[in-house]
């Protein structure tokens, strides 16, 4: 892109992109419209200031991602002073002054995009929360409800460049698909999604926005808050069965759920950030949860030493549900040891075999 | 012992494995929630019709599944997301020519069924990839595979385009995959039904 290649410049003049899409504007022929609809690309770009030039450095993604909402900034002041854009960007920010001729059409070409694309909902960012594989966590308000604060991940696709890096992430497509399953129920322990919508943000990526409930309080500062003898094992179980089990219902597939079953859904990442997997919010004693962990992530290893996952019907399915409970159960850390053998084991998985679980 | 599966696990379709098999009260459990699950499905506004569902559309989801090596859930499932992508889609693009001011609408709409007619192909592509993404872990299409499978048939679409299209599924459907598929119900019903007549005592015990 030219403008990407000199990042710094402000185009003055609009893009003949731009120019047509003005026109378009005042009288839509179906046709082009149809076109805009079917090849979003070409006709959709977002103002190419956002986007870093490949040789300069990139700023740090919760940067990008403030550009991308106040774009009409230009990309310098972000990289001299990203803290202060930082606590004052959100996404109605109004553009400087001097601005002003450029502005206007920016203003008519986001009204176009408003108009196309309904879901899109700006929404107020106030913090970043946190990050990781995934993505970056935002905490965001949104000023169509008052006092609705919500977790907003954004997850960036890339559109062409190495093909594993390319497309929907896995991860977000179970996960969006498994929350979707689960939204009706309304569960207390699970983490209510409100919203997915994706944009475009420059000509390299897509951004996809999962919308959430912001949670409050995360379990870590949770358990370590919590006194001594910590929680009971009777609210633990509680709290795990009655999440899962009432779930269950509501899943179509359950082979796909128990893909996403992993010791973050249960409990470490802290609940306030939405790990992938199910965002379960359950109190667990530490020591518990710890060697919880261990087990089920022993679980996994297992499996993929064995190459399970692409082989499970439903009722295998439904039977590993136990054995992911069980140890929380009973005791998990005497067994882990049991389970490491297990996972050292081959051929033959020995938890599928019977229906004693090791640890009873 | 069937053992011919890799490491051990048995082949699909799989029913009344003695070592996985159900018992009786989870397998009426799972029947009666798939019961309720139904009649919803019945009661809801959104009843499929299954209009991309059978015939030819179903027959090149399947080749293309197998083409690419899915499990026979997965094929289900990308023939369920195809069919409601097709007929949301469809009528979205219908509303919108209905809506429009323009004079020629009957020629607008036979511009825009032609092209609905040349991306069949990738949205089929996108439908199973998405399906490929939901149930199956290293099995999934990648963009350079589906670019790969689009090129044996003839066409020719840069990565890009394979993304977006994969975009315009997931957002038409406002990103609700997964709903039961006809599979879903034979296999409990399969389940069921042989379980009743051939199953091993000991695995049913006091409850038969």
């Amino acid at each position: 892109m030219k403008a990407s290649d000199s990042p710094g410049s402000y185009p003055k003049m609009p893009s003949p992109q731009q120019q047509q899409q003005l026109t378009a504007a005042s009288t839509p022929h179906p046709l082009q419209q149809q076109a805009q609809v079917l090849h979003p690309l070409k006709q959709q770009q977002q103002p190419q200031v956002l986007q870093p030039s490949r040789q300069q450095q990139q700023p740090l993604p919760h940067q990008q991602h403030f550009q991308q909402h106040a774009h009409h900034q230009q990309p310098s002041p972000h990289h001299q002073q990203p803290q202060q854009s930082q606590s004052k960007c959100h996404a109605s920010q109004q553009p400087q002054q001097h601005h002003h001729h450029h502005h206007h059409q920016q203003q008519q070409q986001q009204h176009q995009r408003a108009q196309k694309e309904v879901h899109e909902r700006h929404y107020e960012f106030l913090a970043h929360v946190g990050s990781g594989a995934y993505g970056q966590v935002f905490k965001a308000r949104d000023p169509t409800r008052e006092n609705v604060v919500v977790a907003i991940k954004q997850i960036r696709i890339r559109r062409s460049g190495r093909s594993h890096e390319t497309g929907m992430p896995m991860a977000a497509i179970r996960e969006i698909s498994l929350l979707k399953q689960l939204e009706k129920r309304e569960h207390p322990n699970i983490v209510q999604l409100l919203d997915v919508h994706h944009q475009d943000i420059s000509d390299r990526d897509i951004c996809l926005s999962l919308v959430f409930e912001f949670i409050d309080q995360d379990l870590n500062t949770y358990l370590e808050r919590c006194p001594p003898p910590g929680l009971g094992p009777d609210r633990i179980r509680v709290a795990l069965y009655f999440t899962v089990l009432e779930c269950l219902p509501n899943l179509i597939n359950i082979c796909t759920t128990l893909l996403l079953l992993r010791p973050g859904s249960f409990s470490f990442p802290p609940a306030s950030v939405p790990g992938s997997g199910v965002a379960l919010h359950v109190p667990l004693s530490q020591a518990r949860a710890r060697s919880a962990l261990v087990v089920v992530n022993l679980w996994r290893r297992r499996d993929s030493r064995l190459g399970l996952r692409n082989r499970q019907t439903t009722s295998s399915a439904l039977k590993k549900v136990g054995f992911l409970l069980a140890p929380i159960e009973f005791d998990p850390i005497r067994h882990s040891n049991d389970f490491q053998t297990a996972a050292c084991l081959p051929a033959r998985p020995p938890l599928a075999s019977g229906d004693k679980v090791q640890c009873s | 012992r069937q053992c011919d599966g890799i490491f051990g696990t048995p082949v699909e379709p799989l029913f009344n494995n003695e070592e996985n098999g159900s018992n009786a009260e989870i397998l009426q459990d799972w029947l009666i929630n798939m019961a309720v699950m139904n009649s919803q499905i019945i009661k809801s506004k959104e009843l499929p019709e299954n209009i991309f569902a059978h015939g030819v559309w179903a027959q090149c989801v399947f080749l293309m599944c197998d083409r690419f090596e899915l499990p026979h859930q997965t094929k289900f499932a990308a023939l369920d997301i195809f069919d409601r992508f097709m007929t949301r889609h469809i009528n979205d693009l219908y509303a919108h020519v209905q809506n429009s001011n323009s004079s020629k609408k009957k020629s607008d709409w036979a511009c825009i069924l032609d092209r609905v007619k040349n991306q069949a192909f990738l949205r089929i592509l996108s439908c199973c990839q998405i399906a490929s993404k939901l149930s199956s872990h290293y099995k999934v299409i990648t963009v350079k595979r589906a670019r790969k499978c689009l090129l044996e048939a003839g066409y020719s679409y840069s990565d890009e385009s394979i993304v977006q299209s994969e975009m315009r599924v997931l957002k038409t459907l406002s990103y609700n995959m997964s709903g039961a598929t006809c599979l879903d119900f034979i296999e409990i019903l399969l389940e069921i039904l042989v379980a009743i007549f051939s199953l091993p005592r000991h695995c049913y015990g006091e409850s038969r």
